[in-house]
């Protein structure tokens, strides 16, 4: 996951406000079945959309068919898309709800019974502290331990701490409750600081 | 977390992150403050939460996928536009169907006009007669008596008919019954329009016209076939 990062130039609130602009034009474009203006939305956005991907899933192929969803889904609810947030939000909480439906159908699928929202699986590495700190530098240290989190608490890390979203944001977003949520985020709080050391 | 003071003081791990989220100027309580100021283990805690916090949104938000990403969704459009596509499908299958049947029955109707007119003198066949070209069974097994290369024309479409015949018995029950019921009445049409230019064509084997309805008919029967069998999924 690593090799593939790269950093974000700071845009500033003109500069935002102008990408926004350059969006509306293109999503009305887009819901008229214009597929190329679509792409242009598509090379807009895609790199922060699978960002996101790549740290809800932990895993490049997943991340992949996850974003690959998105931009599906977000075609087919053009029309619901109002603006009354930015395209990126819109497609991060299309993300979140896809993410949240495979994980439904993959549960239903293996026949899992779902007593919480969260479960164990891959704690276990991660609260064994394999994720000693290495030299390859504290972000691909934070990545890859990000990666290791439960999913519950992955996302609810991603959502917050990395993405900046609010509490209240990520519950209409999942649709889980913000106690729920932040359970979560101090869950994959402890297992990073323990991985990661002081 | 571990003390060497007194335990029940120390400031639970989710009071920690209450803190570590709180906007800047929002001074902890007097209490925590207090804890705080002489408690090592949690100030360091609290400290380890602000620098995640820092480092996590110091990752990168963009990451470039995949160069062949877009590839994959512009496919999935594509597909969902055809899905769009399939949500209508009474109509296209109706229409197929019907197609298939008009086709036929066209056919049919063509190949009585070509007779009549050849009768009339008024087509002449653009293929010239081929002496021998005669042959003993059809496709069908039948006695026929058609040139040679429209016998072994035959026995060709004879085939491809036969394994799209397989695949689509293979694969019938994912088509309604109504469907199934369309597409057995366009092929008995399609059989009819055929054995009623090759009986013309016995009659008259070097009319050319003849011959490319009667090919043009086993052509037909092979795109209704085709086209059923594309209906129905594989299973």
């Amino acid at each position: 996951m690593s090799s593939v990062l790269s950093l974000v130039q700071p845009q500033d609130a003109a500069a935002d406000q102008r990408a926004a602009r350059g969006d509306d034009a293109l999503v009305e474009r887009a819901r008229g079945g214009d597929v190329d203006a679509f792409e242009l939305l598509y090379h807009a956005h895609s790199a922060r959309v699978y960002s996101l991907c790549l740290r809800l899933t932990g895993d490049q192929s997943q991340a992949v068919e996850l974003a690959q969803d998105v931009f599906i889904r977000a075609w087919q609810a053009l029309r619901d898309f109002r603006g009354d947030a930015s395209v990126t939000t819109w497609l991060h909480r299309i993300a979140v709800n896809a993410m949240l439906t495979k994980r439904r159908g993959d549960r239903r699928r293996s026949a899992r019974i779902a007593l919480a929202e969260d479960d164990d699986e891959d704690a276990s590495a991660l609260a064994s502290g394999s994720i000693a700190a290495h030299d390859v530098g504290a972000a691909i240290d934070l990545e890859r331990a990000i990666a290791l989190l439960p999913p519950g608490a992955r996302r609810a890390f991603v959502l917050h701490d990395v993405e900046g979203y609010t509490h209240e944001e990520i519950a209409e977003m999942t649709g889980l409750a913000s106690g729920t949520l932040r359970a979560q985020l101090h869950r994959a709080r402890q297992l990073l600081m323990k991985a990661l050391g002081p | 977390m571990t003390s060497h003071t007194d335990t029940s003081a120390h400031l639970s791990f989710d009071e920690l992150c209450a803190l570590a989220d709180a906007p800047r100027g929002v001074a902890p309580s007097e209490s925590a403050h207090a804890h705080l100021a002489q408690c090592d283990d949690c100030a360091t805690q609290l400290a380890g939460l602000g620098a995640l916090r820092a480092r996590a949104r110091q990752l990168p938000h963009e990451v470039a996928p995949p160069a062949e990403l877009w590839a994959g969704v512009r496919s999935g459009i594509a597909a969902q536009e055809r899905g769009a596509s399939a949500s209508r499908s009474s109509f296209t299958r109706w229409r197929f169907a019907a197609a298939a049947l008009v086709i036929a029955l066209g056919s049919s109707a063509v190949t009585m006009v070509a007779m009549r007119a050849r009768e009339g003198g008024m087509m002449r066949s653009p293929s010239s007669r081929v002496a021998g070209e005669v042959v003993s069974s059809s496709a069908s097994g039948h006695e026929s008596r058609l040139p040679a290369r429209l016998a072994s024309a035959e026995l060709e479409y004879g085939r491809s008919v036969e394994s799209l015949r397989r695949t689509l018995d293979e694969r019938r029950d994912s088509l309604s019954s109504s469907t199934v019921e369309t597409v057995e009445r366009s092929l008995r049409i399609a059989d009819e329009a055929i054995a009623e230019a090759r009986a013309a064509l016995e009659r008259d084997p070097s009319n050319g016209v003849l011959a490319q309805i009667f090919t043009s008919n086993y052509e037909r029967k092979i795109d209704v076939l085709r086209r059923a069998t594309e209906l129905a999924p594989r299973t």
